[in-house]
């Protein structure tokens, strides 16, 4: 591992970065937007409650 | 359908010239684009006869970009576009019309661009004009086939003048390769033809049968 | 929806099992006599850029079904296969960069696959940037399902031309192997393979998880102009 290592570090540390990166990205985003959706979806269709923090 | 495409062109090129001046705007912008290049690499006499391809490549693709952000332009102003489609005509008439309306813009400001172009550089190739408009013109036709179907795929996008410039650049890479080379060809053996030549037209016939399809399935209800 | 997330979560901790299985592989692997120890760089490259490329080949399949069928699933696929199509070209660019500096000598050069993979990834971000672009849902969708399709009649000319220029152009400083990597075989094969194949899973799962996200938000937004005309 003496020759390169330099090089070949920097590729396995970029393709961790990048696919893991967009991976733990987007699980953040879908947890989120399921949160979301649950308190809309918890919400009565009749108006807005105290809970909504978008409608006050 | 013949006669419907070329009213249709003709009604563009028509209103372009009584209201919206994009041949005037084209026609200055490639001139200062000429001015750029001079200001920015100052070439002189070979160094100007071997730019020269590449110089005139890149403005009129520059310019022609400038006339597809207005295509679709005044139909989406005045909400004309739905009346066009509403139209007996096929699709791909329409899409017809709207590029040869376009190529017929693009042509007269190549026209005086060449001519330009060799009085600014001091380039010595006036025996190949002929030459080089007929290949231009036959880089435009592919060019602008593309370009309007990008500008019907972008005209209802947000920015869709940096949009349309980051789609058409790319896709256009083997035109731009094809017409340099070939214009290299001409402008050092004097001769039109060989393998770019016909690169450039398999790029031509592709984009010139496919692309009214595309346009069809862009406007489809 | 259900069974997607399952997919989704099973193909994920197959990937990663695969992955532990490639990089022991990729380690344990001999040293190239010509390459050395460089050769391992390649075992992210070539399977990013097949990847890349394939990806590609799935979204173009993904907007004729669009087009066809008139499918949501297929433009959700459409939306989400861009970003991962990018991905891979990112790191294929960067991998080739990096083992091209020791190996070439230089960052870059205008080689025929480099040019190609270029491209391939300004057209990923122009498919991401129309799709974002456009409100109108059915007109996001069809544009970029025909932007799809005709940068798939598109990449084959560029490749060709920009492999004939480079040719008739001048002399070709690289030759095909030095681009793609010499012709592996041998004991060198069996961890590109697996390698692929991991890479292979990881794409599926990412286009999945990203599949799943943009639906995720298509129903949020749904939702949000639920809640905006009761209010």
């Amino acid at each position: 591992m003496s020759d390169y290592s330099l090089y070949i570090h920097a590729v396995y540390l970029l393709a961790l970065l990048v696919y893991g990166g967009v991976t733990i990205l987007w699980k953040i985003r879908i947890k989120t937007i399921e949160t979301r959706i649950q308190h809309y979806q918890g919400l009565t269709p009749d108006g807005p409650t105290h809970s909504d923090p978008h409608h006050p | 359908m013949l006669k419907a495409i070329y009213r249709l062109a003709w009604k563009d090129v028509l209103a372009d010239f009584r209201h919206r001046s994009t041949f005037s705007s084209m026609l200055f912008f490639s001139v200062a684009v000429l001015l750029v290049f001079q200001a920015a690499f100052e070439p002189n006499g070979q160094e100007a006869q071997r730019l020269v391809p590449g110089l005139l490549w890149t403005t009129v693709l520059f310019t022609t970009l400038m006339g597809l952000g207005r295509v679709f332009q005044s139909e989406e102003e005045n909400g004309a576009f739905e009346g066009l489609l509403l139209t007996p005509l096929p699709r791909g008439a329409i899409f017809f019309g709207k590029w040869l309306g376009n190529l017929v813009l693009s042509l007269m400001v190549m026209i005086m661009l060449i001519p330009l172009t060799l009085i600014l550089f001091n380039v010595n190739i006036w025996i190949h004009i002929p030459m080089l408009l007929a290949l231009l013109l036959l880089g435009t036709m592919g060019l602008t086939a593309l370009g309007v179907l990008l500008a019907a795929m972008t005209q209802t996008a947000r920015s869709r003048e940096t949009l349309l410039a980051l789609l058409l650049l790319p896709l256009v890479a083997p035109l731009l390769i094809a017409g340099v080379q070939a214009m290299t060809e001409v402008i050092n053996t004097g001769t039109l033809g060989g393998p770019w030549l016909n690169l450039l037209l398999i790029f031509d016939a592709i984009y010139l049968s496919l692309a009214p399809w595309g346009f069809g399935w862009l406007v489809e209800e | 929806m259900k069974r997607l997330i399952a997919m989704n979560r099973w193909l994920g901790w197959l990937t990663l099992i695969l992955l532990a299985v490639s990089l022991w592989l990729v380690f344990n692997a001999p040293i190239d006599y010509q390459q050395g120890n460089s050769v391992r760089i390649l075992y992210i490259h070539v399977p990013s850029a097949k990847m890349a490329l394939f990806v590609y080949l799935a979204l173009t399949v993904f907007s004729i079904w669009y087009l066809w069928k008139k499918s949501e699933t297929a433009d959700i696929l459409v939306e989400a296969s861009a970003p991962v199509g990018a991905a891979f070209a990112l790191v294929t660019l960067a991998s080739g960069s990096i083992w091209g500096k020791p190996m070439w000598g230089t960052w870059w050069a205008w080689d025929a696959r480099l040019t190609s993979m270029l491209v391939l990834l300004i057209l990923y971000m122009g498919i991401i940037a129309i799709r974002n672009g456009i409100d109108d849902p059915v007109k996001g969708a069809r544009a970029t399902a025909v932007l799809a399709i005709f940068g798939a009649v598109d990449l084959p000319i560029i490749h060709f031309s920009v492999v004939w220029w480079r040719t008739l152009h001048q002399p070709p400083s690289f030759g095909k192997t030095a681009s793609a990597g010499p012709a592996i075989t041998g004991p060198l094969l069996p961890p590109l393979l697996w390698m692929s194949l991991t890479f292979f899973l990881l794409g599926a799962y990412l286009i999945l998880l990203k599949a799943r996200e943009t639906q995720g938000r298509r129903t949020l937004e749904h939702l949000e102009a639920q809640r905006r005309t009761h209010v």
